[in-house]
């Protein structure tokens, strides 16, 4: 069968799969609670694996695969950082007390906390503005690594990869809501693994194995074994920093942790998740190797999908297709969820107060995903030069926001309302700002942002502020 | 050269991942303990 029919069968299938999810979990959602959290019932593996498809994104596969060729080998330590700092260690600093402190307080959105933790309507308002405007453009990059990936191994036009793509995700996410969103997330870490090791099974037999493999990569240029090798300290330990860390304050996965069912959970769920992000290494070994078959690729992001054609069957190459869009896939929906909350929840009933009944809740969920979507394709269709600069500030300018209040307001009584509105506003202010001239002293925005946030919050709070009577004692649980 | 021709600098990114694991199972198992002698 040739790699067009075997893609096509392949996708045709994943994406009925997909949507009878979506279809299933519209049988499981009828409250606000359930659109946005699933009813808090979700279990350790479908935690653990959708955590897995929304942290890696398809960026992962083909811009993973494009630094491994550009940088070597060193960027495997991109993946062993993801896995320790973005993964183990804040499933346990932040999973476990997040989930208690959300329960007790009440609160099913990221900006909902900030909202109730600091007594403080505007912190709440603020952060799911920063959502709403750069998640937005997140989903618009995500979208063109899928469409990317369609247009290269099925010879697809771009807009026909945007629309099949994108329409499938709105579908199941107005459908479903959360529950279509991790139980989708679910399968397609599945297809990724998958994916993955077959990719790297072929790969290192193409090149005779991994210590020939790394022999004639070193006699192109032993910078491509060594860390940091070609790309320098700065750039690799920067860059492990923004992608790692950045985690601790992002919405789409930090909401998984709201969801988990109980506090036990987090147990196992530590556990399969350390696992299973180890794959993040793959895309990263698989690109440093392509150079010893591919030693002048026009571009490094053409390695994974030369990678693929060359060593792959039609049906691998088939399932690494389906894997990369099952990445962009569970990160679009991921964010999708998130954007309709924090506008629905946190800025038109919270921020403006305006009260809605529960159905009504689901029923304007299921609107902004489906219209917010629908946004980010015609974005992404023909993204205006500034959109594209923008998707760059994404990242950094929302972790900025979020981190450190986030952090301080689960571990630290003293931090206090006002040094988390002014940490968020700072932290948004220097990244955006930072990034926009060009990182200066080669340090990324997310690093600026967040060192002046943790500057902010932390002096802000050791000045005197007065909670209202017994408010931190029912946050903490002491009352 | 550490293990598969790799640098040792390179191989214990490797190391720095199967140590993440030993990590989180490690914590679990401390973790229900803990649980354990409270209740």
């Amino acid at each position: 069968m040739s790699l067009l029919g075997a893609c096509i069968l392949v996708l045709f299938l994943y994406i009925g799969v997909l949507m009878g999810i979506g279809i299933w979990g519209a049988r499981r959602t009828t409250t606000a609670e359930d659109f946005i959290l699933g009813g808090r019932t979700i279990g350790p593996w479908v935690t653990a694996l959708s955590f897995i498809a929304v942290y890696f994104s398809s960026v992962l596969i083909i811009g993973g695969g494009g630094f491994g060729y550009k940088f070597g080998m060193a960027t495997i330590w991109i993946g062993a950082i993801n896995v320790l700092v973005g993964c183990t260690l804040c499933w346990i600093i932040m999973g476990r007390r997040v989930r208690v402190f959300s329960e007790r307080m009440g609160v099913s959105t990221i900006s909902g906390f900030f909202a109730k933790r600091y007594d403080s309507p505007a912190a709440g308002v603020f952060s799911a503005m920063v959502m709403f405007l750069f998640l937005i453009i997140y989903n618009v990059s995500v979208v063109k690594g899928m469409a990317n990936a369609f247009q290269v191994l099925m010879d697809l036009p771009y807009w026909g990869g945007v629309l099949i793509s994108g329409l499938v995700i709105i579908f199941y996410v107005v459908m479903g809501g959360y529950t279509a969103v991790v139980w989708t997330g679910f399968l397609q870490a599945w297809v990724m693994i998958f994916a993955l090791l077959l990719l790297t099974f072929r790969t290192l037999q193409a090149v005779g194995g991994l210590s020939a493999g790394l022999e004639k990569l070193a006699a192109i240029d032993t910078g491509f074994v060594a860390t940091p090798g070609v790309w320098g300290w700065a750039g690799l330990v920067s860059f492990c920093l923004v992608v790692s860390l950045g985690v601790w304050g992002m919405p789409q996965l930090l909401i998984r942790f709201y969801s988990i069912k109980d506090t036990k959970t987090f147990r196992l769920g530590t556990v399969i998740v350390t696992v299973g992000a180890a794959i993040a290494i793959i895309p990263y070994l698989n690109g440093a190797l392509s150079r010893v078959l591919f030693p002048s690729l026009e571009s490094p992001d053409l390695a994974i999908p030369m990678l693929s054609k060359t060593v792959l069957s039609p049906w691998g190459a088939a399932l690494l297709l389906a894997g990369v869009v099952a990445a962009g896939m569970s990160t679009f929906a991921g964010v999708l969820i998130i954007i309709s909350s924090s506008l629905v929840r946190d800025i038109y009933q919270n921020g403006l107060g305006k009260k809605l009944t529960s159905d009504q809740e689901v029923f304007a969920n299921r609107l902004v995903s489906a219209v917010v979507g629908l946004i980010a394709l015609a974005i992404a269709l023909k993204p205006p030069a500034l959109i594209l600069v923008l998707t760059g500030f994404a990242w950094a300018v929302i972790a900025s926001t979020n981190l450190w209040p986030l952090l301080f307001g689960i571990y630290w009584r003293r931090a206090s309302k006002l040094a988390a509105l002014v940490s968020m506003i700072a932290g948004a202010a220097t990244a955006l700002v930072w990034t926009w001239l060009g990182n200066p002293l080669g340090i990324h925005g997310f690093i600026a942002g967040i060192v002046v946030s943790l500057v902010v919050i932390v002096l802000f709070s050791l000045k005197k502020w007065h909670p209202p009577t017994g408010h931190l004692e029912k946050i903490f649980g002491e009352g | 050269m550490g293990p598969f021709n790799m640098p040792w600098g390179t191989f214990m990114a490797l190391i720095v991942t199967a140590a993440s694991i030993v990590a989180a199972v490690v914590w679990a198992v401390n973790d229900k303990r803990r649980n354990g002698k409270r209740t």
